[in-house]
């Protein structure tokens, strides 16, 4: 069997010092490769890199590798890893952190496109309708058309309202979802905005919404690459 | 004894069953759920940004009243445990109180209604209010989000409420080594393949110790174990034909009430041999 060696090239350490600041970064550097995640991970065995191994990947600073793993999306947010891990690392956690991260490089792929929906859903409705979460969701993923049986079976169940369940007042949630961005994307934003002032609020908070909306419609609001 | 309560998306959808059952069975004890006005969604796990995942639980807290806040989901309780423990970093607080209208200010105390019943209400009084002993086999299934990452009431690695509580029914509690076990349900959608995969692991456990049903706590777990139960069955050709209830509609069965009332016929696998072997109505 021919073994992989890790040549210099592939390292960003600007990559792993950007996760290491995170709040879940600080304990990353301690880790012993016991392997305790990955033996109590239920799903290891479905990702191309156990927890294990992407902590250590992330140690070394390979950025392309890490964030391209399916391991960060296979991850079922179970937490057995983070109440396991003996030097107190939260892999969970740590998958969470790294998944804003390949979005922000452009990775793509049928659960990002689920977080998206499922964003864009809570940040216009203010509450999560399963009904409207799937046809969205269908949109973008015409393969989980095979589910539709399932959707019908729970709608004679009483169990999936055709109505969209709304919050009656949704006024704090565009500053909520304001608070996430990241300062690549609001450089990519003012970019974006050439001419207008983007220093003036009114109009700033409005390209927001705007961007938002773009990105429910699954486009980039930047009209960035896709992977 | 008054709490503030979020029911979370799915009691509106997938778990009505369970809203049904949790409605009936507190005014039962006598425990009030004034539900918070204009609540919104938690995140659930498709969130991705964290500022963003606290600061919804954040406004969510915020609306507490001074009460403590009960929830029925395990999806909802794991979200408001971490953005409580998240906003003790006063930098992170003041950035999501600059979004909210009603400011969060610490001293909300997030409850399971698991942990309610257990701990705040006490497992003797609800005997006292048990009618018919279920004299059954009970699988008691946590799931992750219960326990993990943080909890106030139970053990991580091997939670006892939920067996207490089914002790206190008259019920026997088996022995499960998959109690915390990951279910599949938030791939449900995404990677059925592996959803089903997990469940069906659970499946074989359960059936194994000769359970008549399982009994679970959370609504995801629930989709997840009833209502695509029977895609286990077809995808891996096993028989498992294994009812799977909210605690709460265990709990109304011991208290006598009509099976009915508590939304047991919403459920995909049937629950008829379950109730005539209670010998409910």
């Amino acid at each position: 069997m021919k073994k992989e060696t890790i040549i210099p090239e592939s390292r960003d350490p600007a990559f792993r010092d950007a996760v290491l600041k995170t709040p879940v970064g600080e304990k990353i550097p301690t880790c012993m490769q016991c392997g305790i995640c990955a033996g109590s991970c239920p799903v290891s065995h479905e990702m191309d890199h156990t927890p294990r191994q992407l902590v250590r990947m992330v140690q070394l600073g390979l950025k392309k590798e890490v964030l391209s793993s399916n391991t960060i999306w296979i991850c079922t947010t179970c937490f057995s890893c983070s109440v396991r891990c003996p030097r107190g690392i939260h892999p969970t956690e740590l998958m969470e952190t790294l998944k804003p991260m390949a979005i922000a490089e452009g990775i793509e792929n049928k659960d990002s496109k689920f977080d998206t929906v499922f964003s864009g859903v809570v940040r216009t409705n203010g509450r999560a309708s399963e009904f409207l979460l799937i046809s969205k969701y269908g949109l973008m993923e015409p393969g989980i058309i095979k589910q539709l049986p399932f959707g019908i079976s729970l709608f004679q169940k009483g169990k999936l309202p055709l109505s969209t369940y709304k919050m009656e007042d949704t006024k704090d949630l565009d500053a909520i979802f304001n608070l996430g961005k990241s300062k690549e994307k609001k450089i990519k934003e003012e970019n974006n905005v050439e001419g207008k002032n983007p220093e003036g609020e009114s109009k700033d908070s409005k390209e927001e919404t705007k961007a938002t909306k773009a990105l429910q419609e699954n486009k980039k609001p930047d009209g960035g690459v896709k992977k | 004894m008054k709490y503030s309560y979020y029911p979370g998306c799915a009691q509106h959808g997938t778990a009505v069953d369970y809203r049904i059952s949790v409605e009936k069975v507190f005014r039962m004890l006598g425990i009030e759920l004034e539900e918070i006005k204009n609540w919104n969604c938690c995140g659930a796990l498709h969130v991705p940004d964290r500022t963003i995942r606290v600061a919804l639980s954040a406004r969510t807290l915020a609306s507490a009243k001074g009460l403590d806040m009960a929830t029925p989901c395990n999806l909802c309780y794991s979200n408001l445990m971490r953005a409580s423990t998240a906003l003790h970093d006063s930098a992170l607080k003041t950035k999501v109180n600059e979004a909210l209208t009603e400011k969060y200010d610490g001293n909300t105390k997030p409850k399971h209604i698991l942990e309610v019943i257990v701990k705040d209400f006490g497992l003797p009084k609800l005997a006292e209010k048990v009618k018919i002993p279920l004299k059954i086999k009970a699988v008691p299934y946590y799931g992750c989000l219960l326990t993990r990452p943080e909890n106030n009431f139970d053990s991580p690695e091997n939670p006892k409420t939920l067996d207490s509580l089914i002790s206190t029914l008259g019920a026997e509690p088996v022995k499960y080594y998959y109690k915390t076990k990951c279910c599949g349900g938030p791939s449900i959608l995404t990677n059925e393949n592996i959803a089903l995969g997990l469940a069906r692991d659970l499946f074989v456990m359960a059936k194994e110790t000769g359970a008549d049903c399982m009994v679970v706590t959370c609504p995801m777990c629930h989709l997840m174990l009833d209502a695509k139960q029977e895609a286990v069955e077809s995808k891996y050709n096993i028989k498992i034909d294994l009812p799977v209830i909210y605690f709460t509609q265990l709990m109304g069965l011991a208290m006598g009430l009509d099976p009915k009332e508590l939304g047991l016929s919403k459920h995909f696998v049937p629950t008829d041999k379950l109730i005539a072997k209670i010998g409910g109505k």
